[in-house]
């Protein structure tokens, strides 16, 4: 695919300094949280621990960050191993992710997309 | 369901307070590698999440085969009849139906996922094997459903058997275009169920034509079926410790 030009490149910054603007998503743990519900619809918090590699009081802060912005929903749920905490995505939540979908979408090609190293 | 690790002991402990506490929860705006390696990260946690989705695909799939075999076997087999014959076309479509409902729930669940994968992927990354190669998947699944339904207007039980067949065999390519869209790579779990399919349902399709057996056609599906709860149990295994947990 070709790179986007400098024109469409500028937009997307411009777009995704929007996106992140938002109190909500102004860190990359919550960034994080939000992709993998928006692909998973609903994860166990100790999975959310396991993904974002977070002490269990800063995930907390952060999902208490995100339900309070309306993006995701906190829940007790029974198992058959016991109550488990679990999160899922909001409608409100879902169009933000489509909305980062879109974003990283328009983002230009860089290096470590071919290369697999984050530059 | 997916859940978390074991215990919470097995959590990482951050000391209220610490530095690594303090950084965890400093905002800032996000950079545009940030959001990529965000992506990248989540692709790889969910690589753990779908193969315990296609385990429970797999093993649903498999128990559905087993009750079109067994049920029909299991309800006419008494010598000494339980039901009344009314009861028991009504017992067997019932269980039929819902064995049938809920492994396509399951399915639906499965290739959502599946797509949704898909989409973060070719925004992460831009590209994706299985992307060309999808009109093709496409076509080959139209012909084979228009096919099958030829062959089942002839209205016989052997053509109906082979109908549903060739259907199947096809249907192979349905099941290999979602593996390639979820996952890069497939994993082998996931080959070795496609070819098993697609070697059951082209077994009994050459079985039913060149020997007019249903027997053979049993047999295939039955070594199938054993091979699809294998993938299960392998699929759900190699997902611990994938970022996915018991």
């Amino acid at each position: 695919m070709a790179p986007p030009s400098s024109g469409a490149a500028t937009a997307s910054l411009v777009g995704l300094g929007e996106q992140f603007a938002q109190e909500e998503l102004r860190s990359s743990a919550r960034v994080l949280i939000m992709l993998s519900l928006g692909l998973n619809h609903r994860l166990g918090f100790m999975a959310l621990l396991a993904l974002t590699h977070c002490g269990k009081g800063s995930l907390n802060y952060h999902l208490k960050q995100l339900e309070g912005a309306g993006l995701i929903r906190i829940s007790t749920v029974f198992t058959f191993g016991g109550p488990r905490v679990v999160a899922d995505i909001t409608e409100k939540g879902q169009v933000r992710y489509r909305g980062l979908i879109e974003e990283l979408r328009r983002l230009p090609v860089s290096e470590s997309m071919v290369t697999g190293v984050p530059s | 369901m997916i859940s978390g690790t074991t215990d919470w002991r097995s959590a990482p402990h951050v000391e209220v307070g610490s530095d690594r506490s303090r950084s965890e929860l400093v905002d800032h705006t996000i950079a545009p590698d940030e959001l990529r390696e965000s992506a990248r990260r989540t692709l790889q946690f969910g690589r753990g999440v779908l193969r315990r989705r296609w385990a429970a695909y797999y093993a649903v799939w498999g128990l559905a085969v087993t009750c079109y075999f067994l049920l029909p076997a299991w309800l006419g087999g008494t010598s000494v009849p339980l039901l009344s014959p009314l009861e028991g076309t009504l017992l067997f479509v019932g269980l039929l139906l819902g064995v049938t409902l809920g492994a396509l729930t399951v399915s639906l669940v499965v290739f959502g996922l599946a797509e949704r994968t898909f989409t973060l992927r070719l925004a992460t990354y831009r590209s994706n094997p299985f992307r060309s190669r999808d009109r093709v998947f496409r076509y080959a699944i139209v012909a084979a459903l228009v096919l099958g339904v030829v062959i089942l207007s002839t209205r016989s039980s052997f053509a109906a058997l082979l109908a549903v067949d060739t259907i199947l065999v096809v249907l192979t390519l349905f099941l290999i275009r979602h593996l390639g869209r979820a996952f890069h790579p497939v994993p082998i779990e996931g080959w070795v169920a496609s070819a098993t399919f697609f070697l059951a349902a082209a077994a009994s399709c050459v079985s039913l034509l060149a020997f007019g057996s249903e027997t053979a056609h049993m047999w295939a599906w039955l070594g199938g079926i054993l091979v699809w709860f294998g993938c299960a149990a392998y699929a759900r295994f190699a997902s611990i410790g994938n970022g996915v947990t018991t």
